[in-house]
């Protein structure tokens, strides 16, 4: 698979006569065609510095940022021309119904055939009947739809995600999402950011944890939530709690502990003990209902990687 | 459509169709023009003056307003652009910055010679105005069209990196030009001597003078108003080329939204 966006050791401080800030600091990742690859980090780790490194609006003062092969800082006029950008924290120009809006769109990027594309993707979006609305005026999700209507209207091949999901409701989240998983199926490539973990964990393929402008670590979902270090809980629901942690005692490896009525938690240094804490359960006078692996959320692997932990 | 031209057609597009919902706009081109015309008018008739200085006023207002709606739209349009939090899109976009530029002075050459138009009639059924000669009429508006293009590149230069502090200025700025340039009055009985080469200099200085000229109250000088004209539209061009790649530089344009 072809290689979609390329960083490669950039650095960029914003100075002033106070202060200077490194925001990037020898930033490198890769993202393939057609992937979905979510950027996280807190507010001020360099992520729209990043973005807007790619998007060409932003000079770094070291290293480069290509997309599919063009340099954005050189080249960023035949970069601009293949990508676009939707942010969560956007409006709509003032006065301009969300049809005229789109066609002002369309002719910044000479789309070809403008007025069915904007037809189209109103339909797509479930826009359509409102076509003749102050786009300013519309609910956050009728916007944020309008807004991905905006940015696919040059069939961008790299859409760049700023947070567009931020400030929805549930249901209008949720069909962003689906958007969001529907621009996969489409081969485009789709650069994320969120700080909704549950969101980059459903819809990214890789993802780049990205802190005091350096990537912290880099993989899929499963692979970060692998390298998450630390202790490993097995919960167990029964009847007689105390019966379990006296059957448990003496298994190497193993500590329980009762966490409160009919539910005990079995620390072990690795799930390979599940099979001896099953057969030492078999001894046990009360009744077990479940036993499962307790798995790390993605929100403890953020923060473990954003405290310095999960290393590649 | 060539891409160039449809990016240039986009800016003008969206500043026209704005107007449709936006009072402010849509006073900017029917309302104030309106009310300064009878202003003036009203103040010159009641003196009781020579019919050449009315004609005079007159003849200053047309090309002000040119020169004014250049500017004006050149950095209102990025402006809004910013109130709206979609500026970052446009950057985002392939437009360059002189797209940019051509494409809101087309917008503000429409409404320059929208409300000319309307002046040319009011003061026709008013006052009797006809245009003593269209050719000069139509040199003084053009340099006077460019003279406002030249200001848009210096306060747009300066909206990349003062964003809304510029579109204050874009007011201001006509205004001081037009008091500098003497639009309604003569510079050499105005201003002191020693200050009057220097305002010479000034291409809608120039301007003025030639439009003055056609009723006997200004001198043309065809050479100082083209190299005029020339040296300050490059000085705008360099300033606003210069400020743009030091606003990419320093990530004045960048905050998405």
């Amino acid at each position: 698979m072809e290689e979609a966006i390329s960083v490669q050791n950039v650095f960029k401080d914003y100075r002033s006569r106070k202060e200077t800030v490194h925001a990037l600091n020898g930033v490198s990742l890769s993202v393939k065609e057609g992937e979905i690859f979510g950027l996280l980090g807190p507010n001020g780790a360099g992520k729209t510095t990043l973005i807007s490194i790619l998007v060409g609006i932003l000079s770094p003062d070291n290293g480069s940022a290509k997309i599919f092969g063009k340099d954005c800082s050189t080249q960023a006029r035949q970069v601009q021309e293949q990508i676009n950008v939707v942010s969560g924290f956007s409006g709509a120009i003032g006065a301009l119904s969300v049809e005229e809006s789109l066609t002002y769109y369309a002719m910044l990027y000479n789309v070809g055939n403008p007025k069915e594309t904007i037809e189209r993707l109103l339909r797509q979006m479930d826009l359509y009947d409102a076509r003749d609305w102050v786009a300013e005026y519309l609910s956050s999700g009728m916007r944020q739809r309008f807004f991905i209507c905006r940015g696919l209207l040059n069939d961008p091949k790299v859409l760049i995600l700023d947070e567009p999901t931020v400030g929805l409701d549930v249901e209008s989240a949720i069909a962003v999402r689906n958007i969001i998983r529907g621009l996969r199926k489409e081969g485009r490539t789709v650069l994320l950011t969120t700080h909704n973990m549950f969101e980059a964990q459903e819809l990214c393929d890789r993802i780049a944890f990205i802190n005091g402008g350096k990537i912290l670590s880099t993989g899929t979902p499963a692979e970060l939530k692998g390298r998450l270090s630390g202790e490993r809980v097995i919960e167990i629901h029964c009847s007689e709690e105390k019966c379990v942690v006296d059957s448990l005692r003496g298994l190497k490896g193993v500590t329980a502990e009762i966490k409160s009525a009919k539910l005990v938690h079995v620390k072990v240094d690795s799930y390979s003990r599940t099979r001896d804490i099953m057969r030492a359960l078999a001894d046990c006078g009360g009744d077990i209902y479940s036993v499962s692996e307790m798995e790390p959320s993605f929100e403890e692997v953020y923060l473990n990687a954003m405290r310095g932990g999960n290393d590649e | 459509m060539n891409d160039s031209l449809s990016r240039m057609l986009s800016q003008a597009y969206k500043n026209i169709t704005t107007i449709r919902r936006n009072t402010f706009r849509l006073a900017d081109i029917v309302v104030w023009p309106i009310l300064y015309l009878f202003t003036l008018t009203f103040f010159v008739t009641y003196l009781g003056s020579d019919k050449s200085y009315l004609y005079m006023v007159i003849l200053g207002m047309l090309g002000w307003r040119a020169m004014y709606f250049l500017n004006m739209d050149m950095v209102s349009s990025l402006t809004e652009e910013y109130w709206a939090k979609s500026l970052a899109y446009l950057f985002a976009s392939p437009i360059s910055r002189f797209e940019i530029a051509m494409g809101t002075a087309l917008s503000g050459a429409l409404k320059g010679a929208f409300v000319i138009a309307i002046y040319l009639v009011l003061t026709n059924v008013l006052y009797g105005f006809t245009v003593p000669d269209w050719w000069l009429l139509a040199i003084g508006v053009l340099f006077l069209c460019l003279s406002g293009f030249t200001m848009g590149l210096f306060t747009l230069g300066l909206a990349y990196f003062y964003k809304e502090e510029a579109f204050n200025l874009s007011f201001i700025l006509p205004d001081v030009i037009a008091l500098l340039s003497g639009v309604y009055f003569s510079i050499d009985t105005v201003y002191p001597a020693a200050v009057v080469p220097f305002i010479r200099l000034l291409p809608t200085t120039q301007a003025f003078e030639l439009l003055k000229s056609m009723v006997g109250l200004g001198h043309a000088d065809y050479f100082m108003l083209v190299a005029t004209s020339a040296v300050w539209l490059a000085a705008g061009y360099l300033f606003n080329g210069f400020m743009y790649e030091r606003a990419r530089k320093e990530g004045k344009l960048a905050r998405l939204g």
